[in-house]
């Protein structure tokens, strides 16, 4: 069952460039207690899919279409009121780089505890209720930790008490965008681990967003794959590791550092991400694309069905 | 807390020295200055002796060094000295001044902050809509006039034109709204852009984003997340423009005749009367020092990085 269902969703941004198509016509589905994986480019549109769930992208941005429906209902609909009542209940979020999205002058056991007071919860009980969910996060020490201010701890302490925080009201989808990336390679993976656990311990879908294939083999149940706000490819992740279709994806994949046999060079994909001001015509990806053929630069491609529960948007989907 | 204390007086200790610094830069600054305080009093037909005479009575004669020393002396033992124009005692005159000088700028200090802080939040936190953009512009506006522009404008209007208030002294409290209008409206400006551009600034963080998406309502992300942190560096800002409390603005006291510290400090200047300068002076760079050390203090207070740093620096 779905349990977020985001549909033919665009986004754009009003610039004096002109308006950017940030997010164009996406479309994918987080199934209830799945972990789904956004993955691309910076600049390709999934941090602004990600925001945009929760309605909060920034100005000058704006979702021009689509519907993202959360247990049926769609969020585009309701108020800016009613979003306070989703926001961090139904849905929760965490951010990249842990140091600046904790509010430098509270510590983080009154920055957890605000969240629980909205519920009405008696402060002694929110205040217990931290210490519960900082020990649940594996953070040592937890009594003593919640008075902390946020600059007194490393940076995975940070993290840790980010997804505590975003936990703690019990959300049925938390997105991490980028849960890792400011973290070092040891880190990354306690975090990676603990996602995991805390899935299964509160019945929680996560959307990650991510650059890295690593993380999405480390973590992810089914991977959606963004270039330049379109979606290209989406299905399971074992199928699209051994069969990945699109040609943006095979590159990435042979671009994702590893050791090999032959210890060749790192390969990298030509060419640059366009700028979506003026996103190029058909297929967005067929300037950079070695498989490119005529159609490709007239017409945009459909999804198509590779095999049961995978998707590819190509000309040349049958490669 | 005993890192507080420590760090408090170690910063009282600097603090002394600027004070004296400032005092003996202020006194060899009156001494480069032409002629003294006796040829200005003194009628042109006072004979040179007798000039010569009263110099040798206010120690006028002697090496600037040991004139200085001599009202050190004086200061430590609670002595500011002897006016040389009026030949009364410094600390009478400035008591006499200091209610009024508190009046004016008390109340204007008090009125900036009370408007431009949440004046600035509300038009931050409504950017790009038409209040925002009226506010801005009326406030650069403000902010680029000279205060003694500014006064003399308000007194042709009311005082002049419409005849609604007096323009110039002190006789009951219609004369400070003048004074007190031209002393805030430029600084209320200032204020306002600074809470409005470090609301934005705020605004831009993470933080903000995560206090959102925690499910927090508007009202409750403005003032208890994004207020809290804009007001630090207002409160600095603040306890930096508490010397002129004491010490007056010396052009708006001077423009609408008030009787506060600031005209006293204009004529003591201009009658080269160097002890009522210097003793005006030193009661300014004393509030200033003890200012800079509160404002630090309670930013401090406010914002437990600084607290880091300043038990950083003690250890």
């Amino acid at each position: 069952m779905n349990l977020l269902s985001v549909d033919d969703l665009a986004i754009t941004f009003e610039t004096q460039e002109g308006s950017v198509k940030a997010v164009d016509k996406v479309s994918f589905d987080v199934k209830k207690g799945e972990i789904f994986a956004l993955v691309g480019e910076s600049g390709c549109g999934k941090s602004t899919t990600a925001l945009s769930l929760m309605r909060l992208i920034p100005e000058p941005g704006k979702i021009t279409s689509g519907k993202i429906l959360f247990e049926g209902k769609d969020l585009l609909n309701v108020s800016e009121n009613e979003m306070y009542s989703i926001r961090g209940k139904q849905i929760g979020m965490i951010f990249q780089n842990p140091l600046d999205s904790l509010n430098p002058v509270y510590t983080v056991g009154q920055q957890v505890v605000e969240g629980l007071l909205i519920d009405n919860m008696p402060k002694q009980e929110a205040w217990q209720r931290a210490i519960d969910i900082f020990d649940d996060v594996k953070i040592s020490d937890s009594t003593q930790r919640v008075n902390s201010f946020p600059h007194e701890l490393s940076g995975g302490m940070r993290q840790r008490v980010m997804i505590g925080m975003m936990l703690s009201r019990n959300p049925k989808l938390l997105i991490a965008d980028e849960p890792t990336t400011a973290l070092d390679v040891t880190i990354q993976a306690q975090i990676l681990e603990l996602l995991k656990e805390l899935r299964e311990k509160y019945n929680t879908s996560i959307l990650v967003i991510t650059h890295d294939f690593g993380i999405v083999a480390e973590i992810a149940d089914r991977v959606g794959v963004m270039y330049a706000g379109k979606m290209v490819e989406v299905g399971d992740v074992y199928k699209i590791f051994e069969n990945p279709s699109h040609p943006y994806t095979k590159l990435l994949m042979k671009a994702l550092p590893r050791i090999t046999k032959n210890q060749g060079r790192l390969e990298t994909i030509p060419g640059n991400v366009p700028n979506l001001a003026k996103p190029p015509t058909g297929c967005r990806f067929h300037p950079r694309c070695p498989f490119a053929i005529d159609v490709c630069s007239k017409s945009q491609p459909e999804f198509i069905e590779i095999e049961e529960g995978h998707l590819c948007a190509c000309h040349r989907g049958e490669f | 807390m005993s890192d507080m204390i420590e760090y408090t007086i170690k910063r009282l200790f600097t603090g002394i020295f600027v004070i004296f610094a400032v005092t003996a830069l202020l006194f060899a600054i009156m001494q480069l200055m032409p002629g003294d305080a006796i040829q200005l009093i003194a009628n042109p037909r006072v004979s040179p002796e007798r000039i010569e005479e009263l110099r040798e009575a206010w120690g006028l004669n002697k090496p600037a060094y040991v004139q200085y020393f001599y009202w050190l002396s004086h200061v430590l033992k609670g002595d500011l000295g002897t006016s040389i124009s009026t030949g009364q005692q410094v600390s009478v005159l400035i008591k006499a001044r200091f209610p009024y000088t508190m009046l004016l700028t008390g109340l204007s200090l008090i009125l900036q902050y009370i408007i431009a802080v949440p004046l600035g939040l509300i038009t931050a936190s409504n950017k790009n809509t038409r209040a925002d953009g009226i506010m801005v512009v009326l406030t650069i506006i403000l902010w680029s006039m000279p205060p003694f522009w500014l006064g003399i404008l308000l007194m042709l209007v009311f005082g002049i034109w419409l005849k609604v208030l007096p323009i110039s002294g002190y006789s009951g409290l219609s004369s400070l709204i003048l004074p007190l209008m031209t002393m805030t409206l430029p600084s209320l400006a200032s204020v306002f852009r600074l809470a409005r551009s470090e609301v934005l600034e705020v605004l831009r963080e993470k933080y903000v984003l995560t206090a959102y998406a925690k499910g927090l309502n508007r009202k409750r992300v403005l003032t208890f997340h994004v207020l809290r942190n804009a007001l630090i560096p207002v409160t600095v800002m603040f306890f930096l423009s508490l010397p002129w409390l004491i010490g007056g603005s010396v052009i708006v006291e001077s423009v609408f005749a008030w009787p506060g510290m600031g005209g006293l400090l204009w004529k003591a200047i201009s009658n080269q009367d160097y002890p009522v300068v210097q003793g005006i002076i030193f009661i300014i760079a004393i509030l200033t020092v003890i200012s800079n050390i509160l404002g630090d203090i309670l930013s401090a207070f406010l914002d437990p990085r600084i607290r880091l740093e300043i038990k950083g620096d003690n250890l």
